[in-house]
């Protein structure tokens, strides 16, 4: 019963995890066996190979560098295969998927060459990197956007806010290969950075006409400083502090009933046998409770000093003073930053504008 | 039975039956002990005033459970002056109830009777309350204590007369470490009074030597530390005999 069990098991959790690695290597195999197919000219093979892999879609999809790849073969392959407008279409794909993309002068012939450049001319976009999480402090220091072209044509980098109004323009002006836009992190008034809160920065790519044919959006998150870039000192075990000195309730709570009870024998006799001079015996018992009492509160050592606390606190006083200390250093640094968090750019295109 | 005496005894027995610590109680816990005093009696009678002194032994026992107890003394003795003698016996019985740690109440009757050769006994008879107040002075160890009553209805059977009565208690009670003797060092002194006539004080110094679960300041201790559903006797005076 418990190897049926076993196999059963190992069946079934093949079953779910095959198809996921077939489908990684399917797609890696197609575009491989689309490349050879290509190369045997065997066009028409090499095609469908290279849809087949660039179809699959999930965690088994071609890498970005992969899928590069998979379009200038398939760029070559419609060409070749005098599908010039599925050529044009395709190449076209790559570019506003890789505007950097430059295909191997060495591998493709020169009419795939100057196909690719007359689309890449002919498709203004732009692609940008940023630090995904940095902190600058406005006005004297800048983040950077590191923009690259298709090709050379005008763009205008601004920061809006979600609601579309433009919190600062940071370029306006022609790009050719590559473009460093740096944002100091402050407002288009240039005296304040903004709140913080969700912005984006957008590259609209403008083609002759002047007209947007592009625009890279780039999320970008303004944070409040960053703090406590030192780490906090660990807590001691015990972090409560302790009286250093013996306290001198206790003692006076032993002190107490004797006192008391002393006045008792002096004054209660008195009141309870009204007319009658109660005798000295009294005294006695007075006395001794008395000083009994004293003893007692002498024993307790009221205000004398407790090394093992004295101690004890010390290392929780030189902790709190080390913890406030990181704290202060902390907020010195911290004090004027903002924090900028980008995340992952996409190309959109304006509906019926852009080639 | 006054009407003040009645109204005790209904508020002591409400406080028994109704108390719901009555359910939390634990064991009977029962001390003896046994006291030399050195007694001084005043006798005064319209202006004729005597002193006689002298000694006196005795007993008691206290029974406790949770927050009741009850206590019994006896005690007997001689006292004397150059001129007259008489004997004197006196007890009491009382029921107790622990309002705090640190302060009990009690409730019940204390006589006292004198004997004289050719005469007819004198005894003094009175219906009490009394509270005691203690605090610890080395907890667990040495502990001082406070009692006070005061006679809510009284007689005198020679002259038969109505009487008040009062008196108080004071003292150290020390314990034995990590045994369950106990030592007692008391003095005190009471009072009746019979138409403003007739007085009888008597004063001692009393020395009590017990062994059991008397009322010490461990106890005390404990009903401090934790709720007073824990076993705690009820606090207790000492050395005084009742008239």
């Amino acid at each position: 019963m418990r190897p049926a069990l076993l196999l059963l098991l190992g069946l079934w959790s093949g079953t779910l995890a095959v198809p996921r690695l077939a489908a990684a290597q399917a797609a890696g195999a197609a575009l491989t066996q689309g490349v050879r197919a290509y190369d045997d000219l065997e066009f028409e093979q090499a095609a469908g190979l290279l849809r087949h892999a660039l179809a699959v879609q999930g965690s088994g999809a071609l890498s970005g560098a992969d899928v590069s790849r998979a379009l200038i073969y398939l760029t070559a392959t419609e060409l070749l295969r005098d599908r010039r407008d599925s050529a044009r279409a395709i190449a076209r794909r790559l570019v506003l998927m890789n505007p950097r993309f430059r295909p191997d002068e060495l591998v493709f012939p020169p009419q795939l060459l100057l196909l690719y450049e007359v689309v890449r001319r002919a498709t203004p976009a732009v692609i940008g990197e940023a630090s995904a999480d940095t902190a600058i402090r406005p006005g004297s220091e800048a983040m950077v956007v590191r923009l690259y072209a298709s090709s050379v044509h005008d763009i205008a980098a601004t920061l809006v806010a979600l609601d579309g109004h433009v919190v600062r323009t940071l370029y306006r002006g022609p790009i050719g290969d590559s473009l460093v836009v740096p944002w100091n992190g402050l407002d288009s008034a240039g005296t304040n950075p903004p709140p913080t809160g969700a912005y984006a920065l957008t590259v609209s790519s403008f083609n002759r006409d002047g007209r947007v044919v592009r625009i890279l959006r780039m999320p970008v998150e303004v944070l409040p400083s960053p703090t406590d870039t030192l780490p906090h000192p660990p807590p001691p075990a015990d972090s409560m502090l302790l009286p250093e000195r013996q306290p001198i309730g206790p003692a006076l709570r032993v002190l107490a009933p004797g006192v008391l009870a002393g006045v008792g024998v002096a004054v209660l006799p008195g009141l309870v046998a009204r007319g009658e001079q109660p005798s000295g015996a009294r005294f006695a018992v007075g006395a001794t409770v008395t000083l009994a009492s004293i003893a007692a509160f002498l024993s307790h050592r009221p205000g004398r000093q407790i090394p093992a606390n004295v101690a004890h606190n010390r290392v929780i006083r030189d902790w709190r003073r080390a913890v406030a200390d990181v704290a202060r250093r902390n907020a010195e640094q911290g004090r004027g930053l903002i924090g900028v968090r980008t995340g992952v750019p996409v190309i959109l295109t304006p509906g019926g504008t852009g080639p | 039975m006054t009407r003040q005496l009645r109204f005790a005894c209904a508020a002591l027995f409400s406080a028994l039956t109704l108390t719901p610590q009555l359910r939390a109680q634990s064991r009977w816990t029962v001390s003896f002990g046994a006291s030399g005093a050195s007694e001084i009696l005043h006798s005064r009678l319209g202006t004729a005033q005597a002193r006689l002194s002298g000694s006196q032994f005795g007993g008691e026992a206290l029974a406790t459970r949770g927050r009741f107890a009850a206590r019994l003394r006896y005690g007997q003795g001689h006292v004397t002056s150059d001129t007259a003698a008489r004997d004197v016996v006196q007890g009491e019985a009382l029921v107790g109830y622990k309002a705090r740690s640190w302060l009990g109440l009690w409730l019940g009757p204390r006589a006292r009777t004198f004997v004289a050769p050719g005469l007819s006994d004198r005894r003094w008879l009175f219906w009490s309350g009394g509270v005691t107040a203690r605090g610890a002075i080395f907890p667990g160890y040495l502990d001082s204590f406070v009692e006070m009553w005061q006679g809510f209805s009284g007689t005198l059977n020679r002259p038969a007369s109505s009487a008040s009565g009062r008196g108080v208690d004071l003292g150290v009670e020390a314990r034995l470490p990590k045994r369950r003797w106990w030592v007692r060092l008391a003095y005190h002194i009471d009072q009746g009074r019979a138409n403003d006539s007739h007085r009888d004080t008597v004063e001692g110094l009393a020395l009590t030597v017990g062994r059991g679960d008397l009322i010490s300041s461990a106890a005390l201790q404990r009903s401090r530390e934790y709720p007073p559903s824990s076993e705690s006797p009820c606090a207790e005076g000492a050395g005084r005999r009742a008239q």
